[in-house]
């Protein structure tokens, strides 16, 4: 793939313009009518049929949820909602379960009966190459580069996905390195977010100490921010929050800032 | 662990988001998110929280579009129709604002896939780039520099809408 692209820090400013279309996308969620088809039509394709009500949505406007850990944040409302699921509807999806495991879909004036392809792995769907300081997995554990020029192919995929989920092998890296990289640093600063925010804040400064003005510097501000509240440490948050509206007043982010707290 | 219907009531109002803003037109709109829920409900038992919930599901939701915009390829068919109304199940929207995401669909309409996606996750989805790269699976500097030029473009768009001559 072709990147005719000039490298760049990602903090431009935008125009007044694009920050309203995009204050107008990010409203653009579905509730009330819409949300409640949109359950009904999805919870359909797992056999649970439609509720008149559906799901319940959990939205806050403007951001997406938090980085939360996996099953940290899905509460009880959650399950609150998941129980309407019970229900008859007009069922439009037929989900048959294939051999194997596989959906098989059919719906009148609908694409092609065709499944979506899942990630192969939980890395993304293209060949990028880490840098030696890079190879640090997801979950903190040291991954292998994925082999390139693997043919792509239902078994391949499979068992590359399954590789991305195998349970971490030991950890070879127990102490983090003097360089280690912007990304990893950052990387196990929100895996420790959740369970950890004294660690996560910890993390946070050592970036801090290394790349003051580095590329992921609003990613660590907003860090420290959500760490310090989930320290009760609401003073120093509230102070961060402001400092960081002064300093990056155009960021993607900021919305998530206000938004503390889900 | 997290049931789908769980997922999907925390999850399934932003994905909803992400698959518009990545390109599928509403009259497919449902039918991909539910496809998309298809694979959720199918994986979520391999899930091992290696990574968030939520990346996870970026990805996920990102190649449904991805196959989505192949599929339509090949059948030749517009991505969007002229005029599309946005939000047609949830008329409380202000004129105003169903003109303004409009208006930033078309211009997202001009960008490659790979730039645009950036642009969604980063900017509307309110994704950190470390959160962007896990989704998109790239270096990061190449995602800045995909965020720096979807920017670049978006902007130039708006400001010939605004100049009358898009």
């Amino acid at each position: 793939m072709k990147e005719e692209l000039e490298p760049t820090s990602g903090s431009e400013a935008r125009s007044a313009e694009l920050s309203r279309l995009i204050d107008a996308a990010r409203l653009d969620l579905p509730s009330g009518p819409a949300w409640a088809s949109l359950s009904a039509h999805v919870a359909s394709a797992w056999g649970g049929g439609a509720s008149t009500g559906g799901f319940e949505p959990q939205v806050s406007h403007g951001s997406t949820p938090g980085v939360e850990g996996a099953a940290a944040k899905v509460g009880a409302k959650a399950a609150a909602g998941a129980g309407t699921l019970k229900g008859a509807g007009a069922v439009v999806l037929c989900v048959a379960l294939a051999s194997g495991g596989g959906f098989v879909l059919s719906r009148s004036a609908s694409p092609p009966a065709q499944g979506v392809q899942e990630p192969t792995s939980l890395g993304g769907g293209e060949s990028a190459k880490p840098s030696s300081s890079e190879i640090v997995g997801l979950a903190g554990s040291v991954v292998a580069p994925s082999g390139e020029g693997t043919p792509p192919g239902p078994a391949s995929a499979e068992s590359s996905h399954d590789r991305a989920l195998a349970p971490p092998a030991p950890l070879l890296r127990s102490q983090p390195l003097a360089t280690e990289s912007e990304i990893s640093l950052l990387r196990r600063a929100r895996e420790q977010l959740i369970d950890a925010p004294s660690q996560s804040l910890v993390l946070c400064r050592r970036h801090q100490r290394l790349y003051p003005q580095g590329q992921l510097a609003q990613e660590r501000e907003v860090l420290m921010i959500e760490a310090l509240e989930r320290l009760a440490r609401a003073d120093e948050a509230q102070n961060k929050r402001e400092q960081f509206g002064k300093a990056f007043p155009d960021s993607p982010l900021k919305s998530r800032v206000k938004g503390s707290g889900h | 662990m997290p049931t789908t219907e769980q997922v999907f009531s925390q999850y399934g109002a932003y994905v909803h988001r992400a698959l518009r803003y990545f390109g599928v037109p509403e009259r497919d709109l449902p039918d991909v998110c539910q496809e998309t829920f298809v694979v959720v409900h199918r994986k979520l038992p391999e899930f091992e929280a290696r990574s968030s919930v939520r990346t996870w599901l970026y990805q996920i939701c990102r190649r449904a579009a991805s196959d989505y915009r192949r599929r339509a390829h090949v059948r030749r068919e517009s991505m969007r129709e002229p005029g599309e109304e946005l939000g047609q199940l949830d008329m409380p929207h202000p004129a105003a604002a169903i003109e303004a995401r409009q208006l930033l669909l078309r211009a997202l309409d001009l960008l490659d896939e790979d730039k645009r996606e950036v642009f969604v996750l980063a900017e509307i989805e309110g994704m950190t780039m470390t959160e962007v790269i896990e989704v998109i699976g790239c270096p990061l500097q190449t995602a800045y520099s995909r965020l720096s030029a979807a920017r670049k473009r978006v902007e130039e768009f708006v400001r010939a809408a605004q100049l009358g001559a898009a």
